[in-house]
């Protein structure tokens, strides 16, 4: 755990100090709403921090890199032939038909780029009405949702992706599609066991008997409740997400050719690995780096979520 | 041709089964064969030796190769596979065999006599040819394993490349004489009974123990995992020059290239073009480089558009770049081919220029096709990418294409998606891996099972019957060199390289030869080892 996460946040510091002096002459400082928010102590996390701007800097360089590839990444034509290691011209060499890996690995995250926050925003948001409704309104509904997350669960994410993939044919909106309806039950469980405590709650009690409507009390009581939980899923599910479209990628039913990303990079010149490994190892370095990103990211907002259960 | 039986995974495998078996059928005089055993098979590819003779006759050789656990030891088994061809090849032997250098030659047969009218043949077998069971290989046996072949009732992947043999019209002579009646005039029986799945076995095999003439002795045998023999001592050629073979079978080829790195097998069956470089530079592993009549073509089905229209077709036949196929799909192991079947068969091709990349040309046909910036052509290109360098291949004509605002998608499919629909692509890779007569029956006639393009040219399919139904060579080649020209002009596929087998091996091993067909790793006689 990183000292960050432990010391106190500069708007609690400032509220203790002056409750604490002997001589309270100025009014105490009421720390603003946003400041004692969920996501504001999540973002005050030095270790979310780094994890956020790992992970925006790979978005940055995944967007920006198509302009600045050095070469056509799709055209073999007048390099220095296939597995080539690095040369003048060519930084990092070629790979398994003599493309420029350079300009491949620049221009090859734009896809993952958008695919991967994509899903996991996606998955977040639908399993968070699932797992919020689930929880409100408790019975049969509860069990019904429960039990399709249980059977969507059953199928393990890649196999299902794959499964969809033959059947369809692979579009980027479907891998999106499916990489969500695979992540959903997961993220809907997590968020249903998050907002169960607070259909007890006075306040929504409270909502209830004041005749508010179920929706408005969905998100104006219970959303904010579980900001906490749906920060860290969307940390993990960003993290998963890159991981399965990389794999679905390398696996040959992701991207396809002549279009492709660091996933089918790393699929096509693996046979080369012995002799041309640069054209393996930085499409999975950037894929490690997103991957890690977004993983730093979520580890750090669950924790300070534990902590702030624990204080309360 | 009778195909119905056959799936299509069995058909593109006994195609390239035949590769290894129907051999340039003009260099057999007038197939009355003066036999010749194999003795010449080792001079033909003395200049591809491996080198080294003596060695140590009671050593062992570990051969790697792609394996599956659905091969079986029966030469007659439904399935095909390239595992097979290697196992039946140390079991079993023809009536007549490829030489290394893709000529036919006489093995148990001693010769090959037609009737004038080309549909009754007489075949003398070598006298004292013994089996591994310790019997003589008689007519008898010959007429068995026909039958058996020919058998109604028994799946059997290679039946329909025989279907001109009468099963019940086998008729034994005397101990080493059949008489083989056919249903049509066929003047190439020879070339025909070369081919690797059509093995000759004893009538005394019982119950799936091999009992055949081959040079090996089965010991044991797993699928998918290992098989071992042991050399039989009374095969009637050239014998190995070791005592104790295993074949071990592995998932890929880098699997296989690894385990030769690693000392775990002597000699590697295939492997990635990509790792035959860095084999060659590694200490105590020599390359055997092998000109190949084995090679890929791009089909383009011509019943549907849009290469039902000739300029279309055309048109891609110029937007491949075959020097960078060459170079970069195959790392350099291939040489430039001219949209013709030709590795495949020693009768002089057509004189017609090398067609080389014209993507303007190419451009200006497709905008007569009706296809423009403002209607875009897209294709598919599919593969299953069972050899190296095909997918490849698909990659960088997609490069290519593109560069004239052509659409190629290249999509890699798994084998049973990909064979599942065999036939209906519109755009495929397809194998043609053996010689041209065999080739041009299936990939270009009607009813040819790896006639992936549609091909229908009725002037092609009568000089097709013509070449087949002569034993006249000279015949023969006529026809062979107007098809090939066929092709050329008017064919639908395209043939941009003809590749280049690579055999890699561990120096303790000598006397491994080029083979037209591929058999370098497989072949033993006259091997030795340290």
């Amino acid at each position: 755990m990183s000292r960050d996460d432990v010391k106190p946040a500069p708007a609690q510091a400032a509220t203790a100090a002056a409750a604490g002096g002997a001589a309270a002459e100025a009014t105490p400082a009421t720390p603003s709403r946003w400041a004692r928010s969920d996501l504001a102590r999540v973002l005050r996390s030095g270790q979310v921090r780094a994890g956020l701007i790992m992970t925006i800097i790979m978005v940055i360089f995944a967007i920006v890199g198509p302009f600045l590839a050095p070469r056509n990444p799709n055209d073999a034509s007048g390099g220095p032939g296939p597995y080539n290691p690095p040369t003048d011209g060519f930084p990092l060499g070629t790979d398994n038909i003599g493309n420029d890996v350079l300009s491949r690995l620049l221009a090859g995250g734009i896809h993952l780029a958008w695919m991967a926050p994509a899903s996991a925003f996606t998955a977040v948001l639908l399993g968070a009405v699932v797992g919020v409704v689930a929880a409100y309104y408790g019975g049969v509904v509860d069990m019904l949702l429960m039990r399709l997350m249980d059977v969507l669960l059953a199928f393990p994410l890649v196999v299902f992706i794959i499964l969809f993939v033959s059947m369809v044919g692979p579009k980027p909106w479907l891998l999106v599609v499916l990489v969500v309806i695979g992540m959903v039950p997961g993220v809907a469980r997590v968020l249903r066991g998050a907002a169960l405590p607070l259909k007890e709650r006075e306040y929504v009690l409270w909502a209830t008997a004041a005749g508010i409507p179920a929706r408005r009390i969905m998100l104006r009581e219970y959303l904010p409740n579980i900001w906490s939980p749906l920060m860290v899923e969307l940390g993990m599910r960003l993290m998963w997400s890159i991981g399965a479209l990389a794999s679905i990628s390398y696996l040959g039913y992701g991207i396809q050719a002549p279009d492709f990303d660091w996933g089918t990079m790393i699929e096509e010149s693996r046979n080369g690995l012995q002799t041309q490994p640069w054209a393996v190892l930085v499409p999975v370095l950037v894929i490690v780096l997103f991957t890690i990103g977004s993983n730093i990211m979520a580890e750090g907002a669950a924790r300070v979520v534990a902590r702030t259960e624990k204080d309360r | 041709m009778n195909t119905q039986q056959l799936p299509p995974r069995h058909r593109r495998w006994t195609v390239l089964a035949a590769a290894l078996a129907f051999a340039l059928p003009f260099t057999l005089a007038a197939c009355s064969g003066s036999g010749g055993g194999n003795a010449s098979s080792t001079e033909a590819s003395a200049s591809g030796d491996a080198g080294g003779s003596g060695g140590n006759s009671e050593g062992s050789l570990v051969l790697g190769v792609m394996g599956n656990s659905a091969d079986q030891i029966d030469p007659y088994s439904e399935q095909s596979s390239m595992s097979g061809l290697v196992i039946w090849t140390q079991v079993y032997d023809g009536l007549t065999h490829i030489a290394y250098d893709g000529s036919i030659e006489m093995a148990l047969a001693e010769s090959m006599t037609p009737n004038e009218t080309n549909d009754v043949w007489t075949v003398k077998l070598k006298d004292g040819i013994k089996t591994h069971g310790g019997h003589d290989f008689t007519a008898d046996d010959v007429i068995y394993s026909l039958q058996r072949m020919l058998d109604p009732e028994h799946p059997y992947a290679a039946a329909f490349q025989i279907q001109i043999i009468e099963r019940d019209e086998l008729v034994k002579i005397d101990d080493l004489t059949v008489e083989i009646h056919l249903n049509q005039p066929y003047g190439m029986l020879p070339e025909l009974m070369a081919r690797e799945r059509l093995k000759m076995t004893s009538q005394y095999e019982l119950d799936g123990n091999p009992d055949g003439t081959g040079m090996f002795n089965v010991v044991s045998f797993t699928p998918g995992r290992e098989a071992k023999f042991t050399r039989f001592d009374d095969y009637w050629g050239e014998k190995p020059g070791f005592k104790d073979l295993t074949v071990l079978f592995f998932s890929d080829q880098e699997a296989v290239a690894n385990a030769l790195r690693g000392g775990q097998i002597d000699v590697a069956h295939a492997v990635p073009f990509t790792d035959a470089k860095t084999l060659a530079a590694t200490d105590g592993i020599e390359i055997i480089e092998s000109p190949s009549a084995s090679h890929l073509t791009l089909d383009m089905r011509m019943d549907v558009e849009p290469f039902s229209d000739d300029r279309v077709r055309e048109a891609f036949r110029l937007i491949i770049n075959r020097q960078l196929t060459v170079d970069n799909a195959y790392g350099g192991y291939a040489v430039v081919a001219n949209d013709i079947n030709g590795n495949n068969t020693s009768c002089p091709l057509p004189d017609v220029p090398q067609r080389e990349q014209d993507l303007d040309k190419a451009k200006e046909l497709l905008a007569q096709a009706g296809y423009d910036e403002s209607n875009p052509l897209s294709v598919e290109l599919v593969t299953d990418a069972f050899n190296p360098g095909m997918y490849e291949t698909a990659q960088l004509f997609a490069q290519e294409a593109a560069k004239i605002g052509v659409t190629v998608e290249p999509r890699k499919l798994d084998a049973a998606t990909f064979l599942d629909n065999w036939m209906e692509w519109t755009f495929v890779i397809n194998w043609s891996g053996s010689a041209y007569p065999e080739m041009s029956a299936t990939h270009f006639l009607p009813d040819g099972e790896d006639n992936a393009s549609h091909f229908n040219d009725p002037e092609y399919t009568e000089l097709n019957i013509k070449m087949q139904s002569t034993a006249d060579p000279v015949v023969q080649c006529e026809c062979v060199t107007a098809m090939q020209l066929i092709e050329y002009e008017r064919g639908s596929v395209i043939v941009p390289v003809y590749q280049i087998d690579v055999t890699p091996f561990r120096d303790r091993v000598h006397g491994l030869h080029q083979d037209l067909y591929n058999r370098t790793s497989y072949k033993y006689a006259g091997v030795t080892v340290d």
